[in-house]
């Protein structure tokens, strides 16, 4: 009887505090080395290539098989006008004017997947802003013409190896500054 | 008064403590798992400058080591240095061509020296080539025609692979 009260009572002393203090030493080493190298703004890029000057007319002359169909967005004081063109001949002509003087982003979205679905092997838009027409506009409307949304048409290519039909979420991502080289 | 002393001291005895870090503990393991999230593995970080407000995109393709060229509200930069002033969001009228109001000399100079420079070192290096990238931090209120005339500028120097570099709203 008296053995078992014994090894009670050492029980009860085996309780213990976990020393914390090694954690908290590697903790507070850590801490100043995240925030030294942590970036807060991630700041990302979209690629645009712009059209050489004097290469221009000898791609689009080297190319002209290769790229039949050319689509183009204006952004003039008005709206929208989106423009798809096969061998020079004008297919189609949407305009989208403004609504309340503000872009019709959704309709522009619309549209673009619309010309999407009918030309799926084309991935570049000519832009053509106006003059006055501010930075973060045009990047907004890259960022419509770039991927379509959960409830467009479903963009369909053929894969000509395994002969299968590959979806892909990508609407225009090769976004050119057409007019650049206009003058 | 000796024995308020030793009345003191049987008092005291007993008031050692442990300092309890377990809360500490708790807001540290919460402020490295937030540090981790936001920890960026790119190679290639980019830093806007002060007061330029770059427009936000939904685009995720990481910078690329480039030619880093900045057009705020006040200039335009390449590598940090100011080539052009900018007033009221328009290209100072005396750095624009009179016959090609699009073209900027200076900024011309300035790139052509930097391509020179890169294709310099490409023949000297094989691993090293010229690609004509660039990287374009512009302020996101900036009119089209003052980014037309950068962006024509810097085609014809021989940087017609244009990156723009945007905040991530992601």
């Amino acid at each position: 009887m008296a053995k078992t009260y014994k090894r009670i009572t050492q029980d009860a002393d085996a309780s213990f505090d976990l020393d914390l203090t090694p954690m908290l030493a590697l903790i507070v080493n850590l801490i100043p080395i995240m925030l030294l190298s942590t970036v807060f703004v991630r700041v990302m890029v979209i690629e645009s290539p712009l059209p050489q000057v004097v290469q221009k007319a000898l791609d689009e002359d080297r190319n002209k098989k290769d790229r039949e169909v050319t689509i183009s967005l204006d952004m003039k004081p008005t709206g929208f006008v989106l423009q798809v063109k096969r061998d020079g001949q004008l297919l189609k002509n949407v305009d989208m004017p403004k609504q309340n003087s503000k872009w019709d982003l959704v309709k522009l979205h619309s549209e673009v997947a619309r010309v999407k679905a009918e030309n799926p092997t084309v991935f570049r838009m000519d832009l053509n802003p106006d003059r006055e027409v501010a930075y973060d506009e045009i990047v907004k409307v890259i960022d419509e013409v770039r991927k379509s949304n959960t409830t467009d048409p479903k963009i369909q290519l053929m894969d000509k190896e395994t002969n299968k039909l590959v979806e892909t979420d990508l609407m225009f991502p090769d976004v050119v500054f057409a007019n650049v080289v206009e003058g | 008064m000796r024995r308020a002393v030793d009345q003191m001291i049987k008092n005291n005895k007993r008031a050692t403590f442990t300092l309890q870090l377990t809360s500490m503990v708790d807001m540290f393991t919460i402020m490295i798992v937030f540090l981790l999230k936001s920890y960026s593995t790119s190679a290639v970080n980019i830093t806007p400058q002060k007061g330029l407000q770059l427009p936000v995109s939904t685009t995720m393709s990481a910078p690329v080591e480039a030619l880093k060229l900045v057009v705020s509200a006040d200039g335009i930069y390449v590598d940090d240095k100011k080539i052009v002033d900018i007033k009221d969001g328009r290209v100072d009228g005396a750095a624009v061509e009179s016959t090609d109001p699009d073209f900027i000399r200076g900024l011309y100079d300035e790139l052509d020296k930097h391509a020179l420079k890169a294709k310099d070192i490409a023949e000297k290096n094989a691993e090293v080539q010229f690609d004509g990238k660039v990287v374009m931090q512009a302020d996101a209120k900036l009119p089209y025609d003052t980014l037309k005339k950068v962006m024509y500028t810097s085609s014809l120097a021989g940087y017609a692979d244009l990156k723009l570099a945007t905040f991530s709203n992601e």
